[in-house]
């Protein structure tokens, strides 16, 4: 996978959570929400491996991306939205204030990520400590947890798909995730400034 | 494939391709990976999670102590 093809991809990770919001606004539903977000993601990655100029918002790229898909989603299940207009003027709301949530520091998404580890299930936890603390490989930990190595795949299965539930998809307003930050501050600095 | 089959293969491969690989099992992947946009976009979106969660390697214990249960001793996080 080429790094670059990704770069629109990987920054709309960050707000995730506000596509999820403007995709649910059509489908009013959440596996329909799910359906939308992952061809979302696949434009977005398209559009990043397409000769065009680059993106200057990849933000309000990124969410007219999510609506096209939702209108092609609705245009095909032939309903006709009525409150179009008030929704995108409502996104807009929505984007101010995921902007203002998203000044945060490392110290809290690391805090996050091991909330997340805590809800797991015992055994879960456990192998994903083996895992990604202390770095084990599936084989180690099968051993020393006396478990099949297919055991341990299913649980970091489980975990890999919690953890990224809770970086990526965190309620609006309580984002503290920076890693983005960072990514972000690479990006400027590589792209002289925005 | 309806999303959540998409999301299923996509962490199954990510976390296979942790364990074992040979060119044949990565010939699968790339297949996998090239039939259809929202397969490499999903897999795009679990490994940088992944990845992600490298950074919970600062709380290995200094004195090399290997504790499975190292998450229940942490506490709670302070609400930012």
């Amino acid at each position: 996978v080429a790094k670059d093809e990704e770069r629109y991809l990987l920054q709309a990770l960050e707000f995730e959570n506000v596509l999820r919001a403007c995709l649910y606004r059509y489908t009013r539903n959440s596996a329909d929400v799910e359906e939308l977000l992952q061809e979302t993601y696949a434009r977005l990655l398209t559009a990043g491996a397409a000769n065009e100029p680059e993106v200057r918002s990849v933000r309000a790229f990124s969410l007219t991306v999510a609506r096209n898909v939702a209108f092609d989603w609705l245009r095909h299940k032939q309903i006709v939205p009525i409150e179009l207009v008030a929704d995108m003027e409502a996104m807009d709301v929505l984007d101010e204030r995921d902007q203002i949530d998203a000044i945060v520091n490392s110290h809290q998404e690391l805090a996050l990520l091991v909330k997340a580890v805590q809800e797991l299930p015992e055994r879960c936890r456990q192998v994903f400590t083996l895992r990604k603390v202390y770095g084990y490989s599936q084989k180690e930990i099968a051993a020393r947890m006396n478990i099949t190595e297919n055991t341990v795949e299913q649980q970091l299965t489980k975990a890999a798909r919690h953890c990224a539930q809770a970086l990526f998809d965190q309620p609006l307003g309580e984002r503290h995730g920076t890693f983005f930050d960072r990514f972000r501050k690479r990006r400027q600095a590589h792209d002289g400034g925005e | 494939m309806a999303a959540s089959d998409v999301a299923a293969a996509a962490v199954a491969w990510l976390i296979r391709l942790e364990a074992q690989t040979s060119p044949e099992i990565w010939d699968r992947f790339q297949e996998w990976l090239d039939a259809d946009p929202r397969h490499r976009a999903v897999f795009i979106r679990l490994r940088t999670a992944w990845t992600h969660c490298d950074r919970l390697k600062l709380l290995r214990p200094a004195d090399g102590r290997i504790d499975p249960d190292l998450f229940m001793v942490l506490g709670t996080p302070p609400r930012p």
